[in-house]
């Protein structure tokens, strides 16, 4: 066997591994282990056991991670979110689906002070699913809207992906931002329409609130939100006040929302302490998944597969259109095994040159390849997104319903990247206001 | 078997206190930083290599095998819940017995990692001030060691037929039973 | 042909990428050896020194400054890059600390050698980026300038030098950096110029001071492989590599400084103002440098553990004078910086029993 078909022999056990239920990060490793063994031999093989799960985990970016789990969990047991969806009820209970849709847009919200899907999933998954399911909403639409509306975070600035981008690609990160406030603002839209229309279809996903709502009730309402609207305009106005960065904004917003709870009496020390062990339980079950992605990301630079996978693209011809399709095809398929920032590392030095060659703008490239890797996060059978989701409603719901009800977000995303192909202005408008 | 369970509940139970502690700390001490940097011009020394090479690695891998207890580490079951039930306890069994061999090979090699950082006496220096870091690269063989015995044990229920009480109490973790 | 698996943790089209990549065309034309070279791929910046030492790569770009226990020998002349200010400053403090540590640790210090010996892994070369400079959001024009302001530091003697003008040295990852200039978190980096263009500092950067604080970054052994497979290679294949290596260490830090050039001018273009620190800021930085010098030794002594700091500390100031008489006049002529290196430094060990014992 040569090196590539090693390579992708290994994809092939890492599915069939999954499939039978072995926990993923388990998976991840076992196959990144066996992998580098046969390719390079005993001692790498021994030496990134060693080495990778210390040096994942010892990151300082990475804490925004529990941080923002935490904040999240602060506002579900202090009842902050309830004030929230008491308001969202009333005012978007005429739109059906309403309280999914309050969920699409209170992503979008959370997306601003976050700079990575997982964690927006997390925090807006722990505020808004059970608010959902106690309206008797169906859990595939509640988990499904959640865990899509979760790959926001990475698009609505800041993001992780995008500086990342900058860096490599040389693209300034601030127009990146500007072009990415763009791609999130148009996937909630189009996100709270797949509700609408899905809702009307079929009402018994998201049964109508029944009672009289008047204007007074909707306005009183308000006063309830005061709470969240404080936090985010503490985390927001510090974050462009200058008084802490993105990566700190976790822990202040985590320290803000508990001051708020105690403030308001409405939380005590049991609510602290599970936040504190759901947190927990969360960053740790994610943590192990993306150590071993990181493993895996490693056997596959040994093993050549994105070299070889260029070769074929290359072979295909330049014509920018079809290179496009291709590349969006192979982010696609990579996005069902990978996390994002390892199949942007790994693809970005492949591909940059073919891109460059066909003269397809960097920026707008840029944007296109983050709303792949975003899919990704929500594409069978590896989504970090829904995996996030299942671990904050454990037994509550199941891997798969996760997966079905995520599959309409998909369809309205293939939809916007066709909008993204067919009117990159779309995409560059924002950007070149800054210029 | 009993007294074994008993004994990795409380052991799992301890670590998940550390790392709610480091949760907590790893809070506190960013918006210490920041508070001090901002209102009184004065970093928090070494905020960066603790929060890093402290918080986060106990947060990282002291929870494991509590998760691991709770069967709560995240899985695809889409095909092999439509499998006869004594086939899902095989499955299950092949996995306990990989999860053990990996996660006893990875807790292997970060002794020796560790045993390395602490003959060197690894330490982190930020703005003047020496913080002593190995003694965090043990916290790895800690947790994966946890785990791999939670793992073990599992594999034991399975050929001793004890199967009770596998997996145990569910209120071991609080993601359950919110709503 | 021995390929080696060489990780470097910089994205690809940087100075220090573009570097290896020159060495290994230059490396691979003749002989046996040469590098597959991975890009951030493989390793990362802080994975590199781990992963050198248990063979995930045979060779790689050790940033030995992440590692102060591990690499305390050699980070010692890493951390008197400053000591360049002294007198007249050199062209290209770079090329003078790429020549001093070399020669340091391939030459002069045993303990060095012993510490790379203990991870695992042999040093061919260090290299040395351009000159630290000031990026600010608010002009730097004189040593009053520097009280209250928020400086970003990764060097500590350069985050003790803002502090003895009154600013505040802040610590952060560089990735970190440009969002902590937009927003205001900090107000300068002190970082060498060619990350104007690596970390998007150009979006951010209003006015840049030369010579502020001035010294490189140089504590990277910028070639080093894996004590294995050293010891698995022929003695010609080693020696090949030693014969080679001094064109690796100029081609890096040339790259370094012809990038600086390139974006200061960039961002000139760009209408950020430079400015060139006035002649009282930089007696006051040189008055600073030959006292810090002593708080230097008192730390390499006592929290880093080292023996005989004074008598290191001397042979270190005699090789910054040394390097910069042999520098300053081919300090971006990358063959001829290359061959002062390998006739000063590599020629002088034996293949036979470098790292051989
Ligand atoms: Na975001
Ligand atoms: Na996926």
């Amino acid at each position: 066997m040569t090196d590539v078909q090693i390579g992708y022999a290994g994809v092939a056990v890492l599915l069939a591994l999954i499939a039978f239920r072995v926990p993923i990060g388990l998976a991840l490793i076992s196959v990144s282990f066996g992998g580098i063994f046969i390719l390079v031999g005993e001692r790498p093989a021994f030496g990134a056991l060693g080495v990778f799960p210390y040096a994942f985990s010892a990151t300082w970016h990475l804490s925004s991670i529990p941080m923002f789990v935490l904040m999240g969990f602060f506002c579900f047991h202090a009842g902050l979110t309830k004030g929230l969806f008491g308001a969202a009820r009333l005012w978007l209970s005429a739109l059906p689906g309403g309280l999914a849709i309050a969920g699409v847009l209170g992503s979008a919200g959370f997306a601003a002070v976050t700079g990575s899907s997982v964690a927006c999933a997390a925090a807006m998954g722990r505020i808004a699913v059970p608010e959902m399911l106690r309206y008797r909403y169906d859990p595939g639409l509640a988990a499904g809207s959640i865990a899509a509306a979760g790959t926001i975070g990475a698009l609505i600035p800041p993001s992780i992906l995008f500086i990342l981008y900058g860096i490599i690609v040389k693209v300034q990160v601030g127009q990146l931002f500007l072009g990415g406030l763009a791609v999130g603002l148009l996937t909630a839209t189009a996100y709270s329409a797949v509700i609408i229309v899905r809702v009307v279809r079929n009402p018994d996903l998201a049964p109508p609130i029944a009672e009289e709502i008047s204007w007074k009730m909707r306005l009183v309402a308000l006063a309830d939100v005061w709470p969240v609207l404080v936090l985010v305009l503490g985390v927001f106005g510090g974050l462009f006040a200058g008084v802490f960065t993105p990566t700190e904004a976790g822990g202040v917003g985590a320290a803000m929302s508990l001051t708020i709870a105690f403030f308001k009496r409405s939380i005590d020390l049991r609510g602290i302490w599970s936040s504190l062990m759901e947190t927990l339980t969360i960053s740790s079950s994610i943590f192990i998944i993306a150590i071993g992605a990181s493993m895996l990301t490693r056997f596959f630079a040994y093993s050549g597969a994105g070299d070889e996978i260029a070769a074929i693209v290359q072979g295909m011809g330049v014509s920018p259109l079809l290179l496009i399709m291709v590349v969006a095809l192979l982010y696609i398929l990579l996005g069902m095994f990978l996390e994002p920032i390892g199949a942007m590392l790994l693809t970005m030095p492949i591909l940059l040159p073919l891109i460059e060659t066909a003269e397809i703008n960097l920026l707008w490239f840029g944007i296109l390849v983050v709303k792949l890797l975003e899919i990704g996060m929500i594409t069978p059978p590896i989504g970090l997104n829904v995996f996030v989701l299942k671990s904050v409603m454990g037994e509550q719901i199941s891997t798969s319903t996760i997966f079905r009800g995520v599959m309409w977000f998909i369809f309205a995303d293939i939809l916007i990247l066709g909008l993204m192909v067919a009117f990159p202005d779309l995409v560059l408008y924002l950007p070149s206001l800054l210029q | 078997m009993k007294q074994a369970n008993k004994i990795l509940a409380a052991v799992a139970s301890a670590y998940a206190v550390i790392g709610a502690i480091s949760v907590a700390l790893m809070m506190l001490h960013i918006t210490a930083d920041v508070i001090g940097k901002f209102v009184f011009n004065q970093p928090l020394p070494g905020t960066i290599p603790i929060v890093s090479q402290f918080y986060m690695v106990f947060a990282t891998f002291l929870p494991l095998a509590m998760v691991e207890r709770a069967n709560s580490h995240i899985s695809v079951e889409i095909i092999v819940q439509n499998f006869p039930k004594r086939m899902q306890d095989f499955i299950a069994m092949l996995a306990c017995a990989l999860g053990t061999i990996m996660f006893g090979l990875l807790t292997w090699r970060a002794l020796i990692e560790a045993g390395r950082k602490y003959s060197v006496g690894t330490f982190s220096y930020e703005q003047g001030h020496k913080i002593l870091t190995w003694p965090t690269y043990y916290i790895v063989p800690l947790g994966t060691g946890l785990l791999t015995l939670v793992m073990f044990y599992k594999l034991a229920c399975y050929f001793t037929g004890y199967g009770d009480d596998t997996p145990p109490a569910k209120n071991d973790v609080t993601t359950q039973g919110t709503v | 042909a021995e390929t080696l698996n060489y990780a470097i943790g910089f994205p690809p089209g940087g100075a220090a990428t573009d570097g290896i990549k020159e060495f290994n065309e230059l490396l691979s034309a003749e002989g046996d050896v040469k590098l597959k070279v991975f890009e951030l791929s493989l390793l990362n910046l802080k994975e590199t020194a781990p992963g050198v030492r248990d063979g995930l790569a045979d060779a790689g770009y050790v940033i030995t400054a992440y590692y102060p226990a591990e690499f305390s020998e050699i980070n010692l002349p890493a951390e008197m890059s400053m000591l360049t200010n002294i007198g007249t400053p050199p062209k290209s403090s770079g090329a003078v600390m790429a020549g001093v540590i070399t020669e340091y640790a391939m030459l002069h210090c045993l303990d060095c050698q012993a510490q790379f010996k203990r991870e695992n892994q042999v040093f061919l070369g260090a290299m040395g980026t351009s000159e630290y400079v000031s990026l600010c959001t608010s002009p730097i024009r004189a040593a009053e300038d520097l009280k209250g302001k928020k400086m970003r530091s990764s060097i500590a003697a350069m985050g003790r030098w803002a502090e003895s003008f009154g600013g505040t040295k802040v610590s952060l990852p560089a990735n970190d950096i440009y969002e902590a200039m937009s927003q205001g978190v900090v107000d300068c980096a002190m970082i060498s110029a060619p990350e104007l263009g690596n970390l998007q500092l150009f979006d951010v950067t209003k006015y840049i001071t030369l010579n502020a604080p001035g010294g490189s970054f140089s504590g990277v052994g910028a070639l080093n492989v894996n004590l294995d497979t050293w010891h698995d290679m022929s003695a010609e294949d080693r020696a090949r590599l030693i014969a080679m290596a001094p064109y690796n260490t100029s081609y890096v830090t040339v790259n370094y400084s012809d990038n600086a050039a390139t974006d200061l001018e960039k961002a000139t273009e760009m209408g950020v103002e430079i400015i060139e620190a006035p002649q009282a800021l930089r007696d006051a930085t040189e008055a600073f440098v030959t006292q810090d010098i002593e708080l230097i030794k008192t730390n390499f002594a006592n929290d880093y553990g080292l023996q005989n700091v004074d008598e290191k500390v001397e042979i270190i100031i005699a090789l910054i004078e040394k390097w910069k008489g042999l520098t300053d006049g081919i300090y971006n002529d990358k063959d001829a910086l290359a061959q002062v290196y390998a006739a000063e430094i590599f020629s002088k060990v034996a293949p036979d029993t470098y790292y051989m014992d």
